[in-house]
């Protein structure tokens, strides 16, 4: 008598079994690294020399060479003025993104957990989603007055349409038979959501507090640019009405840096939270 | 007919992963129109060695030959069956299936004849307008079976086709592969985890070892063809079963 | 052999030997029995688990068109409520507040049927959308192919890839000061404001898109003999498809916010300038009506581009490229 055991065939493995993503995309848009940092690096450093000679040999009034941007931006930074309307950013960011987060987070929550909820507010998430947020600083400045709050509320805006339907589809996205392993051993609503469907949503949140801080930046631009009072948009604002292409420059590199920072951040406490997680094939 | 000598294949380190040598020392020939089972425990090369006959992958020692002529890129007497079904999720049954005769720039008429005529054969017939995500994953991989019928190969490449499917599809899917080879007798060669699977369908199993991967033995398997309906009571079945679960139990020790 | 049932009663089922159970959607089996009929069951939903507790008998026809009617219609009703409620509670509290800056519901409704009236709106709209149309037409153009090329070339993505990541993140209305000095205050300034705010979404998805096509589907081309132009032909296009049409959907979003953007910063023409007429005369229902118009354009536009998604690209699965 062959026992059981004999059929059992021997377990696929990695590499060629289905296990592995055939892929090298991520749904959620992170990119699994293609080259590393001596290719960007080196592309940089390319960048750079192009953007030097072109300057120098073109002799476009809009395009200083490098050198002189650098320049400006040390000149800049000694004189403190960046400093100063760099924090200012930095606050209007923290307050908007924090609260967009917060207030995302929740909203997202009630709705993929409650389909009443989503029926009732989805129309309105998904118009202010594809606005131009900028239309609304005008009606803002009658609630906000024409500063920080109203500054903070783009800031808030920008971001938190995103971080909504991401958390949405993250808490969806959850795989029911967790859900249905759980209420077999009894948990109740509460432990359901603290213990299966956050962790459960949490690449999908992660990733829509990734792209939303991408967009709390970006409104952030854009509302000082408006208002015109403080932060690095008001700084560009102000050069830029003075033709001053080469403070613009220094301005537009330290708002890149500033971006990119944020960005990485984000991804770091992505990357840290969500390690468990395959990359989707 | 498909000869492969003192075969290598070594893939270069890339992103961080270290150096693989996937096949070394590979020996290997198969008779016109035998139907050979490759198996072994994962990493033992069964797919790149498909890859190489197939002339996807190229070999870094040795030769592979066909016929005497060494092989230098796909070609019209191979064609491949995959693992994951590998359809266009855009296209319809007809077009997937001839899909690698419009490759050919046969003419619309021919090829759409020719795929209907497979489609039947495959037992698809109505389901000819459908597309992939409408059909189960026995269904889709018939269709993979007739898209590769269709170009009419003299070798045919299967790679795990049944891996992806439940049990029971995948026995009545075995049981129509050997009726279609009843009826066209091709070449084949067969990457398989599956003892039953190999002795069930093969005329040779080909034992491969990991790490390099090479063969480690030949089992003839001299069961009568065409399979009688009550094969897994035949003594010689369950013994070629045991024999090779012997030899792969070591393996992995 | 006799099965009993019981529907959610006390007494616990007695199942015979179902064959097969299958999961055949959220918290619902298929449980095939020797006798030719099938139950559905509902998801263990009690603790400490009962066993089956109700079952639905799936009828021998079709179901009937009824229950889902009522479902739409209480949702649509939920939704006209809730518009409802929220014009209620904004001409209350515009009453209420009795500002100058927040008018009533019904006085914007009064302002937007007078604006759409007059050809003032209509020539802004033109203006604007002049520059925006340009703007993403040109992105796209230059955009997708840009794109395909980079996502099938693996050489030049390493190197092109730093500057897509920066170009993404960086906040492109800082770029609009830069525009302006170099091309004006003209068209041709707006066209590419809108140009630089969609270009690099464009490239970025269509790239993304074309590495989500299954390396396998090009391996079993490859395996069936295709050259490289057959391989962009019949599997790359074709595959990159959704991912150019999610693309386009994002390229059109980023091309409104520049065009809007760029006219209530630095050129005020068009539906930027009456925005700030509205605002410097405050004249808050004309604002308000305008800011409206706004929305309703960019939402219009992109229903029509998923409008075309969906006609194009019927088999995209569920997932998207965000």
């Amino acid at each position: 008598m062959i026992s059981p055991r004999e059929h059992a065939d021997p377990p696929p493995g990695i590499g060629e079994g289905r296990l592995l993503p055939r892929t090298l995309a991520d749904a959620q848009g992170r990119d699994i690294p293609i080259g590393d940092a001596r290719h960007a690096f080196f592309a940089l450093l390319v960048g750079g020399a192009v953007w030097e000679i072109a300057g120098r040999t073109l002799q476009y009034s809009f395009l200083p060479p490098l050198s002189n941007v650098l320049r400006a931006a040390l000149r800049l930074i000694a004189s403190g003025q960046i400093l100063g309307y760099l924090a200012a950013s930095l606050v209007s960011l923290a307050i908007g993104y924090g609260l967009a987060a917060a207030g995302g987070v929740l909203l997202g929550l009630l709705m993929g957990r409650y389909h009443i909820v989503e029926y009732v507010v989805e129309p309105y998430v998904g118009a202010l989603l594809t606005a131009p947020k900028l239309v609304f600083v005008p009606i803002l400045y009658a609630f906000l007055g024409i500063g920080r709050g109203t500054q903070v509320a783009v800031v808030f805006l920008s971001a938190f349409f995103v971080i909504v339907i991401n958390t949405m589809a993250g808490i969806r996205s959850v795989d029911a038979s967790w859900i249905e392993m759980a209420r077999a051993f009894g948990a109740k609503e509460r432990q359901l959501l603290w213990k299966v469907l956050l962790p459960g949503a949490l690449p999908l949140i992660m990733a829509g507090l990734r792209l939303g801080m991408g967009r709390a930046v970006k409104g952030m631009i854009r509302g000082e640019m408006f208002i015109a009072l403080f932060g690095m948009g008001a700084l560009l604002r102000k050069y830029g009405s003075r033709f001053d292409s080469e403070s613009v420059f220094a301005i537009l590199l330290v708002v890149v840096a500033l971006a990119l920072i944020c960005s990485y951040a984000v991804q770091l406490v992505e990357r840290r939270l969500t390690s468990w997680t395959e990359p989707r094939p | 007919m498909i000869e492969l000598r003192d075969c290598g294949k070594t893939f270069p380190s890339q992103n961080g992963r270290a150096r693989v040598v996937a096949l070394k020392g590979m020996d290997l020939t198969v008779r016109a129109q035998e139907f050979v089972c490759l198996l072994g425990p994962s990493g033992c090369g069964k797919t790149t060695l498909l890859k190489t006959i197939a002339g996807l992958l190229s070999v870094d020692e040795g030769e592979v030959c066909i016929d005497g002529r060494p092989v230098t890129g796909p070609g019209p007497d191979r064609a491949m069956v995959f693992q994951d079904f590998a359809l266009l999720p855009w296209a319809n049954v007809v077009t997937n299936v001839a899909f690698g005769l419009e490759l050919r720039s046969v003419p619309r008429a021919i090829r759409e004849q020719r795929a209907r005529e497979l489609i039947d054969a495959v037992g698809l017939a109505g389901f000819e307008l459908h597309y992939p995500r409408q059909l189960s994953g026995g269904m889709q991989q018939r269709v993979g079976l007739a898209r590769a019928l269709a170009v009419d190969p003299k070798i045919l490449l299967m790679d795990e086709p049944f891996g992806s499917v439940d049990a029971q599809t995948r026995r009545l899917l075995q049981e129509d592969l050997m009726g279609l080879l009843e009826r066209t007798r091709k070449t084949v060669i067969f990457v398989t985890h599956s003892m039953d699977e190999a002795v069930r369908l093969g005329d040779r199993v080909v034992l491969m070892t990991p790490r390099p991967g090479r063969v480690h033995d030949t089992f003839d398997v001299e069961l009568p063809r065409p399979r009688p309906p009550d094969l897994d009571k035949h003594p010689r079945f369950a013994e070629l079963k045991e024999q090779l679960w012997q030899q792969l139990r070591a393996m992995q020790r | 052999m006799p099965h009993m049932h019981e529907q959610a009663s006390q007494a616990p089922l007695q199942c015979h030997c179902p064959t097969a159970v299958r999961r055949t959607g959220r918290g619902a089996y298929t449980v095939a029995f020797q006798q030719p009929c099938r139950l559905r069951l509902e998801a263990l939903t009690c603790w400490p688990p009962r066993g089956i507790i109700s079952l639905n008998m799936l009828p021998r026809n079709p179901g009937p068109i009824m229950p889902k009617l009522s479902e739409t219609a209480l949702k649509m009703g939920l939704r006209s409520f809730s518009l409802f409620v929220f014009a209620l509670g904004w001409e209350l509290l515009a009453l209420r507040l009795d500002s100058l800056l927040l008018p009533t519901f019904t006085e914007t409704i009064a302002a937007l049927a007078q604006l759409i009236a007059t050809r003032q709106l209509w020539e802004a709209l033109w203006i604007s959308n002049q520059a925006m149309v340009l703007g993403f037409l040109l992105a796209s153009l230059v955009g997708i192919p840009l794109g395909l090329l980079i996502g099938r070339g693996r050489a030049i993505e390493r190197y092109v890839d730093p500057y897509l990541s920066v170009l993404l993140a960086t906040p492109k209305s800082a770029l609009m000061p830069i525009v302006i000095m170099a091309t004006g205050l003209g068209l041709v300034s707006r066209v590419l404001v809108a140009f630089t705010h969609a270009i690099v979404v464009i490239t970025v998805t269509v790239r993304a898109g074309l590495r989500t096509i299954d390396p396998t589907l090009i391996e079993m081309a490859q395996s069936f003999g295709a050259t490289e132009r057959q391989l962009w032909r019949k599997v790359f296009l074709r595959g990159a498809l959704p991912a150019v049409l999610t693309g386009l959907r994002l390229g059109v979003a980023r091309a409104i916010s520049g065009m809007i953007s760029v006219e209530l910063l630095l050129v005020a023409v068009g539906i930027g300038r009456l925005i700030l007429n509205f605002q410097g005369t405050f004249d808050a229902a004309g604002l308000y009506a305008t800011v409206s118009v706004v929305l309703a354009e960019a939402l219009l536009l992109l229903q029509v581009v998923s409008w075309l998604d969906r006609r194009m690209a019927p088999w995209r699965r569920e997932r998207d490229i965000r």
